[in-house]
């Protein structure tokens, strides 16, 4: 053994200072330690005690000390004082900005609340904004969900209680068989990969990936499933279709916790026909021992899962697993009739289909601890079956992405895999019951009046929709509408066309906070800048009357707004990272967070939280003033979130409550964000060994989830193999409800409204075609699928501002694959005109073979406007980096009365991004090898350092400390013994 | 490999300056130069100046020029320490025989001439040799670990200084009739020398691929999908230097066109005239072959690939 | 240019807890795919983990010597088998429903 020869007393001193926090540079939220010297931010490292990520730190993680010290910081309040878009800004005072928001807001409140649209994108403090949006009393709120991935959470909440990210994860510790769907990398990414070590390194496991694009995880998949985009759905039903006809299914599981056994109306002319057949509000089963009708939830049934069956008044009965095999066991759904359109061959659908079953039905495990079920039983055992799946955007991006999701989760159900050990597990304070009690609140039509609830909710059926006597939307994203009823998250991506529009009403005030809508996050970024800029021609009035921004940095979006409220840093704050939002938890037990300032802020910058309170002040809205009108939280967010009580047990952090500070209830302790902060920032409440599996009929889980508030009641939670809020819009639909949708969306409503999964084929015109005919534009010129993927080491467009992670990428090129490439002639560094129904892009290409061939895909957000995030107006972002944003209309083609539906899901509204089509054409050579459409250089002047120098960092760290200094600062690290051995350091 | 014309004019001076060393310490005593005593430590000194010139301009390649003289103390590992100690070596003898010839007159004993040449000559070579060898130790260019980079190197600096001696004795003194055949012949050697170089980087198995990197068998086929980044770092600047490869073979053609074809029609022009016309065409081609070994050095750079840049697809 | 040095500023560090001191790669790898000890030491656990996965030098013929070692990847146990297919028990809905109105269910 060789021995390194190293002087002890050289070791130098890192820090004198070590605070932790929770990670802000994408949505993982990982616990991090920050290292100080002299108070100067020195690295971050990961918090190997924290419950998201053990120590793991991602690129994106350790880079934050530059986003810290981005370039494109916004130093001070700014209010325009040229025309929108221009860029022209006068710096003010926080006074008068706040003087001046408040002044809009207060009008608007004063005549109808609903004038406010305040939208957030990637907030991490929803459960405040939502519960202010609802003090100030407009039902117009909600975050980017609408555009992200409601279509997973909807389908999710709405099957089983849950999803996947922060609702579950597979069992990473025994799961032998994993199927991922077309997963975004920056989404939960060091939990993910921190499992997928895990699973790559036990014997005997295997990795799916289904996938149109072989990087990032699927890089490493044992087997990738090239699937054309948007036919997820049709694999999906293949798979279930050989298991059904295979008798590969877990009848007793689906009997014990599906709702496969309840009964369902079967008589197409009757008005409940396709709702639950219910005694006394009791669905009903029939039980297999006794024949005889009975409570679903009645212990000792053994239900049936087929038959026909009438109730005593004459109605016929089946139960809901039928109608299932009604559907599945189509024979176009068979493997062989789905392979073309799938681009996956029927062998490879069989087999995987014949792997999964043998996992699942061959190679069972079991834990041996005890536990009681929901009834009171006790079970010997945990059973579990490891097959496990995981799915976030692939599946979600297109316009069939909920009833995909739903299919994935049925999947899941006949398998037996959730929430059982190897399966697909619930993260606490999930499962919720189908769909949880909350209902999206609407506005009285009073001044000066809050909502009566939070403005987002889960419809249960016609009677929770937002939705005027005459039809129209209540909201003006028209979320839950009878256009889009399951728009859980809301639709933020067609908030500035609908402002733009009037349609459904016209608005004074569009609020928005750190999303890129003037970018990244919009469709048709040319038309959108065109409805924040556009003007009444009769008054010369901006058609969106005023714009409120806040962000810390400066975004494309900066330009367009009349005010901007600067935000500060994520280590210059105080946060939450709330279960009453997006929890962090583990399958294992609860977690939250906070985030603590780590650093003042050098400019003149306010957290946006603080502003809003200060807002919420100065417009007295309930809960942020007392009776006198004096400030509930006059310290601000931080007061807030220690003392805020959303219920009279349940406040934004659940930790250190109760009595003795040991509860998750109750009043908190005195101390609690000091008490977060001792313990890491975060608190975690580690479930008991025999509540951690089946938790939706677990009685120690339920009864305890209960009393922590994360369910209105301890009763079993039912997965929904039927949907029947679905079947009540659908009733709807057909002219059997009181309260009915508008004509012109009948049709629409009955076909998307499908109590079971179906799939239908997600394109921009080709829904529309089988519905109503189109003008007349040929979609089959399009013939390639075009997506995007976010590459891991960046967050949406954060990643451009910061020096270390552009180094990485700062620019993009659209991927060909080879077939194609030889077909159009083209090579590596060519330039293509990219071509959609609506509009061109001119971008470079590379060809490669790791993706579907009849796709083309490049990374997402690396293209920006010129001289935006502060960079340089020759960056390659905007030279060569582009968007595909701009070839994505945000509308449909009209029908043919001209009425033009979002490009969404229609059931959720979430954004269809991925069902892109476009044709590709080499560009001639004479054309200039930089990207189209450009657009104007959006240069702000107020920025922290928008200068172009270089960004200098680590010269600060360069002075040696020596002799006393060193001395004190080993001191307070407790190294004073280490010390006196080895003499004065350094 | 990124080609710095401080490098590229320093191989290129100091090749020629010990090449004229060479060239002088062996043809005068050999007769193919005939150069009086003076004339001969005139010729040295120019050498020296050369050389010396040369060496100073390898200095504007050092991030840090004071910290020169402690590579000296490597000499026992390192080509580039031996390098700067021979190249101060070299100039004892070569001092020491301009001084002879200067102080010790006509009747200078003619064995001290020969041994202080011989060693002259010797330690020169070495000199370029070991300027070669900094290059053929490196494993990770494949374009030069090879032996054809010290006989490049070698020929090339003798031949330079040759056509340079030839030129200085056409004007102040006199040949003798194998001179310029015997430079042709140099000329015609070390272009041959050079074209065989060519040849064998065109033909030559790479050391490492990228199956070697990924530490696969050498049968396994991969293919970058994208490289690290894709703004460029020091490496990639630095080792990563690109040139066309229409491009490189157009250079490749002027380089032997202007240093090796235009030389030897030049000389053999020359030899076929009067005097004064030899003496103008060695002059040309002194300048010719500056020039064409100015090419063939930044060639040497800008076609040389780092193995590095293997992981950055190229 | 700076190269590689295990971030020798921290694994002999002793400001640093002692678990800390392993370069900031290792303890940063989401997946745990990087070891770091001592290889010179055959005992050490990185030594026995590259005896065990056969761990290898990439790009030997350079001769650098590199001090690290690259584990190769697992093989699988269970490769695609092409040709396995579920055997159908129910060929349509009909026979489905015969075959499963029976079906004893445990409740």
């Amino acid at each position: 053994m060789t021995k390194p020869i190293v002087d002890p007393a050289s070791s130098t001193i890192v820090s004198d200072e070590v605070k932790t926090t929770t990670c802000y540079m994408c949505a993982c939220r990982c616990g991090i330690k920050v290292h100080l010297l002299n108070g100067e931010i020195r690295y971050l490292e990961g918090n190997p005690d924290h419950p998201v990520n053990a120590g793991v730190i991602c690129a994106k993680g350790a880079a934050g000390i530059m986003q810290h010290r981005s370039p494109a910081r916004l130093t001070k309040p700014l209010l325009r004082v040229g025309e929108r878009g221009e860029g022209h800004f006068k710096e003010i005072e926080w006074d008068e900005a706040l003087s001046i928001a408040a002044t809009w807001l207060g009008n608007i409140r004063e005549q109808d609340p609903r004038q406010l649209a305040f939208f957030t994108g990637r907030d991490q403090s929803q459960s405040f904004t939502g519960w202010w949006a609802q003090q100030f009393g407009t039902p117009n709120h909600a975050a980017h969900g609408g555009f992200c991935s409601v279509n997973m959470a909807a389908a999710g909440i709405y099957t089983i209680g849950g999803s996947f990210w922060e609702f579950g994860e597979p069992d990473w510790d025994l799961t032998k068989y994993l199927i991922m769907f077309g997963v975004a990398e920056d989404h939960d990414s060091n939990p993910l990969k921190i499992g997928l070590g895990k699973l790559k390194s036990r014997d005997g496991t295997k990795f799916v990936s289904v996938n149109p694009v072989r990087t990032g995880y699927t890089g490493i998949a044992d087997e990738w499933v090239p699937i054309t985009p948007g036919t997820d759905g049709l694999f999906i039903f293949a798979l279930i279709y050989e298991l059904l006809r295979a008798e590969k299914v877990d009848f007793d599981y689906l009997a014990r916790y599906s709702n496969g056994p309840w009964l369902v109306i079967n008589e197409p002319e009757s008005s409940s026909h396709g709702l639950f057949y219910r005694h006394n509000d009791k669905v009903q089963c029939v039980d297999s021992v006794s024949g005889e009708f009975c409570d679903y939830d009645e212990a000792s049934l053994k239900p049936r899962l087929v038959g026909s069956f009438t109730s005593p008044s004459g109605e016929t009965l089946v139960p809901a697993f039928q109608l299932l095999m009604e559907r599945f066991l189509d024979d176009q759904y068979a493997p062989e009739a789905v392979a073309e359109r799938c681009g996956i061959p029927a062998r490879q659908i069989e087999r995987i289909a014949a792997e999964i079953a043998e996992v699942a039905f061959d190679q069972e495990i079991v834990i041996e601890q005890p536990w009681i079920d929901w009834a009171g039983r006790q079970q010997e055992r945990f059973v579990g079956r490891p097959v496990s799946m995981h799915a976030m955007r692939g599946i979600s991006a297109h316009a069939n992405g909920f009833q995909t999701c739903r299919a994935l989760h049925i999947l899941q159900m006949l398998l037996g895999t959730i929430d059982v050990p190897g399966g697909f597990r619930y993260k606490p304070p999930f499962p919720k019951h189908v769909p949880p009690g909350q209902k999206p609140a609407r506005a009285s039509g009073q001044a000066n009046t809050p909502l009566a609830g939070l403005p987002l909710g889960f419809p249960s059926g016609p009677e929770d929709l937002l939705v005027e006597e005459d039809g129209t939307a209540h909201r003006i994203d028209k979320a839950f509408s009878w256009e889009y009823p399951l728009a859980l998250h809301g639709m933020m991506h067609m908030v500035i066309h609908n402002c733009w529009a009037g349609d459904p009403y016209p608005i004074d005030t569009l609020f928005l906070y750190m999303a890129n809508m003037a970018w990244n996050s919009s469709m048709n970024v040319p038309q959108t800048l065109n409805y924040l800029t556009d003007k009444d021609p009769g008054s010369g009035e901006y058609k969106i009357p005023h714009i409120i921004y806040s962000d810390a940095y400066c975004s494309e979006t900066v330009a367009y707004a009349d005010l901007v409220l600067p935000d500060t840093t994520y280590l210059e704050r105080w946060d939450c990272i709330s279960l009453l939002d997006r929890p962090i938890g583990d399958a294992d037990g609860a977690a939250d967070a906070i985030r603590q300032p780590i650093v003042k802020p050098d400019r003149d910058v306010r957290p946006f939280q603080d502003v809003l309170l200060a807002l919420g002040v100065r417009l007295k809205l309930p809960g942020m003033v007392d009776a006198a009108g004096k400030a509930s939280y006059p310290e601000g967010y931080a007061d807030y979130i220690a003392h805020h009580m959303r219920t009279p047990k349940v406040g934004p952090l659940a930790g250190f409550r109760g009595a003795d500070g040991k509860g998750i209830t109750g009043p908190a302790v005195k101390n609690q964000l000091q008490r977060y902060i001792d313990n890491g920032c975060f608190y975690r409440h580690e479930l008991t060994p025999q509540q951690r599996y089946y938790k939706f009929a677990n009685w120690d889980y339920l009864t305890f989830a209960h009393d922590a508030g994360w369910i209105g009641n301890a009763d079993p939670i039912v997965m929904q193999l039927y949907s029947e809020p679905l079947q009540r819009f659908r009733l709807a639909a057909e002219g059997k409800h009181h309260l009915q949708p508008p004509t012109h969306l009948r049709d629409r409503l009955h076909r998307y409204s499908d109590p079971l999964p179906f799939y239908f084929e997600a394109s921009e015109t080709g829904e529309t075609d089988k519905l109503e005919v189109v003008d007349g534009r040929d979609k089959h010129k399009m013939l390639l699928h075009a997506i995007t993927q976010r590459p891991m080491h960046m967050y949406h467009s954060w990643g451009s501002q910061n020096a270390w992670l552009r180094q990485i990428t700062n620019r993009n090129v659209l991927y060909i694959h080879s077939h194609v490439a030889t077909n159009l002639g083209l090579e590596d560094g060519d330039w293509v005109w990219i071509t959609s129904q609506h509009a061109k892009v001119k971008a470079p290409i590379q060809i490669s073979d790791l993706h579907n061939q009849h796709t083309v895909w490049t990374w997402n957000a690396i293209g920006k406007r010129k001289s935006a995030w502060g960079l340089a107006p020759s960056a390659p972002e905007s030279q060569t980096g582009f968007l595909l944003n701009h070839l994505i209309d945000e509308l449909l083609p009209p029908r043919k009365d001209g009425y033009r539906y979002s490009n969404s899901d229609p059931l959720t509204g979430q954004a269809a991004w991925f069902d892109l089509q476009v044709s590709i054409e080499k560009c001639a050579p004479s054309e200039l090898r930089i990207t189209e459409p450009q657009f104007k250089a959006s240069q702000i002047d107020g920025l922290f350092s928008g200068k172009n120098e270089p960004l200098q960092f680590g010269k600060e760290f360069e002075r040696k400390i020596t002799g006393r200094a060193a001395t004190t600062i080993r001191e307070r690290l407790g190294q004073a013994e280490h010390i006196s051995e080895k003499g004065d350091p350094v | 490999m990124h080609p710095a014309a401080s490098v590229i004019f320093f191989t290129t001076f100091s090749g020629l300056g010990y090449g004229l060393i060479v060239s002088l310490c062996l043809g005068v005593p050999l007769q193919l130069l005939e150069l009086s005593n003076h004339q001969f430590a005139a010729a040295l000194c120019v050498g020296m100046v050369l050389a010396g010139f040369g060496l100073t301009l390898s200095l504007f390649h050092l991030g840090h020029p004071e910290r020169a003289w402690r590579a000296l103390s490597q000499w026992r590992s390192s080509w580039l320490s031996r390098e700067g100690v021979l190249a101060i070596l070299a100039f004892l003898p070569t001092i020491l025989l301009t001084a002879t010839l200067l102080f010790a007159g006509p009747t200078s004993d003619q064995t001290i001439v020969i041994a202080l040449s011989l060693v002259a000559a010797s330690l020169s070579m070495a000199t370029v040799f070991a300027t070669a060898m900094i290059y053929r130790t490196l494993r990770a260019i494949d374009a030069w670990h090879n032996n054809w980079v010290p006989l490049v190197y070698l020929s090339l600096a003798v031949m330079s200084g040759a056509v340079l001696a030839v030129a200085i004795a056409t004007t102040v003194g006199r040949l003798s009739a194998t001179t310029v055949p015997l430079v042709i012949a140099l000329i015609v050697t070390s272009g041959v020398i050079k074209m065989l170089y060519w040849r064998h980087v065109r033909n030559a198995a790479p050391t490492s691929d990228i199956a070697s990197a990924l530490g696969l068998d050498n049968q396994a086929k991969a293919r970058q999908f994208s490289a690290p980044h894709t703004a460029d770092n020091y490496l990639m600047t630095e080792m990563g230097y690109q040139i066309a490869r229409n491009h490189a073979q157009k250079l490749r053609k002027i380089c032997v066109g202007v240093g090796f074809v235009a030389p030897l029609a030049l000389l053999n022009l020359g030899l076929l005239f009067a005097t004064q016309m030899l003496c103008i065409s060695a002059w040309l081609s002194v300048m010719l072959v500056f020039v064409g070994i100015v090419i063939e050095r930044w060639l040497f750079f800008a076609e040389a690939k780092h193995t590095v840049m293997t992981y950055y697809g190229r | 240019m700076k190269k590689c040095t295990l971030c020798v500023d921290k694994i002999y560090n002793e400001n640093l807890p002692v678990e800390s001191r392993v370069p900031a790669c290792v303890a940063a790898c989401p997946t745990g795919a990087r070891s770091f000890g001592d290889l010179a030491d055959k005992d050490s656990g990185v030594s026995q983990l590259v005896a065990a996965r056969g761990g290898v030098d990439l790009m030997p013929e350079q001769g650098c010597k590199p001090v690290n070692k690259y584990l190769p990847t697992r093989t699988k146990v269970s490769a695609h088998e092409s040709d396995r297919k579920l055997a159908p028990k129910v060929d349509n809905l009909g026979s489905a429903l015969l075959r499963w109105v029976d079906k004893t269910l445990s409740g």
